[in-house]
């Protein structure tokens, strides 16, 4: 049977009169890669803190290796891998002295260290940078140098807080890539990201987090089939006439409109020859959508 | 990766060396920079009061000037090093650089980190320090080489309380500029008020009951007759040493505590 690495049961954490997580239940097994969705404020950070127990929960248990997460000792903290949303390599230190100077931290032998720091760093393609500055580093090389960091003690669990927010697509990718080959090594990640192909490309498992709650949770297919439906077509305005009449769930999201439907044929044949529309399937971004609705955030 | 991860095995006592190695593996990075203010500086003020004022006063007491004001460079470079590398730069890893929580994602306890950057402060003000009691030796401005040797514990000991009230102003301070009552009330009354250059008999007597509250005044108090080769109370030097450990401990403890509120909440 899989082991349970997390386990979190009605969990809560209010700040002051703001209750930033409100009974949040969830359970991530050995393994897995489960992914945290949610807009700006869902309270994914909150719950990330709480797992590394930086923060006590108000509420509820979370248990983390079987652990309460707030009593996690050394043992617990050298499973996990953390990689924080903000920044926090050493700028004082060099690209390789970051890796080196932190598997000190979990007090790992010399040569132990000399060792992971090679592979890491040709892991995440920085050998050739080892010896910079992180400060002269960009944007998508801090988050790969991070992500290296984290795996110096070799964890069982991955902890990602929104790894690729502001990085180019090919750095994305990159970092997509050895996420997956660190799934196939058999590690447990935990990952947080609002964005929709990320998680459909990744995530075994997604739970959808909005408010402080989840809303649900799933394989991105069976989200996907469970709260929208097939098809997706976005026309642009002005809408044919008489389409209302199809009885088709709609959106209007400014100058396009979206219909969802299981009968594409239906649709396609109301549609005019010289409509200029985009067909395609439904994705998780519509789940999202349609579960945390479209108002804008942090306003 | 090898099959059975090797993940180390940390401890208390490692915990606090592998904080005190990172901070000296970036210390040998900015080494000059680092020599010039810790080093050179301090015996620049040597030199200028030893020997420029030296010249003028001659005499304090029973002991020539350079060996009245040694003591109070010592201890002053003691005061303003490691009380120094708690503050501002110290302030630059918790608030800035985020380095306390890289440190605590890791299997580190935040204790570990406060005693780190405490040993690590203190480390620079005993540096300091040696590096002053050495160059003070070498003209002749040390009245007794087995006071100053006996003294120079003391200093250590005392470097880790100024540390700790550095510590103190990193915990509380919202922005670098909340620095000013630092220099303003610390650095700046331990300087002036505390007999680094003058008796402090020749203050006002509210003044030098005031100043008192200055670790810095015990600890010249200390090792001034010691270094001069003067007689020594050892009782006092108890008294006076157990201040300056009980101001540490109280500083330690508020830092810890403030700090504890701003990283776990």
């Amino acid at each position: 049977m899989q082991q349970t690495v997390i386990h979190a049961d009605g969990l809560r954490r209010s700040f002051g009169a703001f209750e930033a997580v409100k009974g949040v239940s969830f359970q991530v097994s050995e393994g897995q890669f489960i992914g945290l969705l949610g807009p700006n404020g869902a309270g994914k950070t909150t719950t990330m803190r709480m797992i590394m127990g930086m923060t006590k929960p108000s509420g509820g248990t979370l248990d983390v290796f079987g652990v309460p997460s707030h009593t996690i000792g050394r043992g617990e903290k050298a499973r996990i891998g953390l990689v924080p949303q903000e920044d926090n390599l050493d700028p004082d230190l060099s690209v390789r002295q970051n890796l080196e100077v932190y598997g000190t931290y979990f007090g790992l032998p010399h040569d132990v260290i000399q060792e992971r720091v090679d592979t890491l760093l040709r892991f995440m393609e920085l050998s050739e940078k080892k010896e910079n500055d992180v400060r002269a580093l960009s944007g998508g090389m801090k988050r790969r140098l991070i992500i290296a960091r984290a795996l110096i003690a070799d964890p069982d669990l991955v902890i990602l807080d929104e790894p690729t927010t502001g990085l180019d697509p090919q750095a994305r990718v990159l970092i997509w890539q050895r996420l997956l080959a660190l799934k196939s090594q058999g590690k447990t990640i935990l990952l947080t990201t609002h964005y929709m192909d990320e998680a459909q490309r990744l995530c075994d498992r997604i739970i959808v987090i909005d408010g402080g709650r989840v809303l649900d949770e799933g394989s991105p297919k069976e989200l996907i089939a469970r709260h929208v439906e097939e098809h997706v077509f976005e026309l642009q305005k002005p809408l044919p006439k008489g389409i209302e009449k199809l009885d088709i769930r709609s959106e209007d999201i400014g100058d396009t409109a979206l219909f969802y439907t299981d009968d594409a044929a239906r649709l396609r044949n109301f549609l005019k020859a010289d409509m200029v529309y985009l067909h395609r399937p439904a994705n998780l971004e519509d789940v999202f959508l349609k579960l945390t609705g479209r108002k804008l955030r942090e306003v | 990766m090898s099959t059975t991860p090797e993940r180390g095995r940390q401890t208390m006592l490692g915990g606090i060396a592998a904080i005190w190695m990172r901070h000296y593996r970036v210390w040998l990075r900015i080494f000059w920079p680092s020599v010039v203010s810790g080093i050179l500086n301090p015996i620049l003020f040597l030199f200028a009061f030893g020997f420029g004022l030296g010249a003028v006063v001659k005499q304090v007491g029973d002991i020539s000037y350079l060996h009245f004001v040694v003591p109070g460079m010592i201890a002053n470079a003691a005061l303003f090093q490691s009380s120094f590398e708690a503050s501002i730069p110290s302030y630059t890893r918790f608030r800035i650089q985020r380095t306390y929580e890289a440190m605590l994602a890791a299997p580190l306890f935040f204790r570990e980190v406060v005693y780190g950057e405490i040993l690590w402060a203190a480390s620079k003000g005993v540096l300091s320090a040696l590096c002053l009691y050495l160059v003070a030796w070498a003209v002749d401005g040390l009245g007794s080489l087995s006071g100053a040797l006996i003294s120079f514990p003391l200093v250590a000991l005392s470097c880790a309380s100024f540390a700790s009230l550095g510590l103190v102003c990193t915990a509380y301070a919202r922005t670098y500029e909340y620095f000013s009552f630092f220099f303003v009330f610390w650095i700046t009354p331990s300087l002036l008020f505390c007999g680094v250059f003058v008796d402090p008999a020749a203050y006002p007597q509210w003044l030098q009951w005031a100043t008192w509250f200055f670790p810095v005044k015990h600890l010249i108090e200390v090792i001034r007759p010691l270094c001069a080769g003067l007689s020594v109370d050892w009782t006092m030097v108890a008294l006076h040493m157990a201040y300056i450990m009980a101001f540490m401990f109280i500083c330690a403890a508020m830092a810890a505590r403030r700090m504890a509120k701003k990283l776990f909440d």
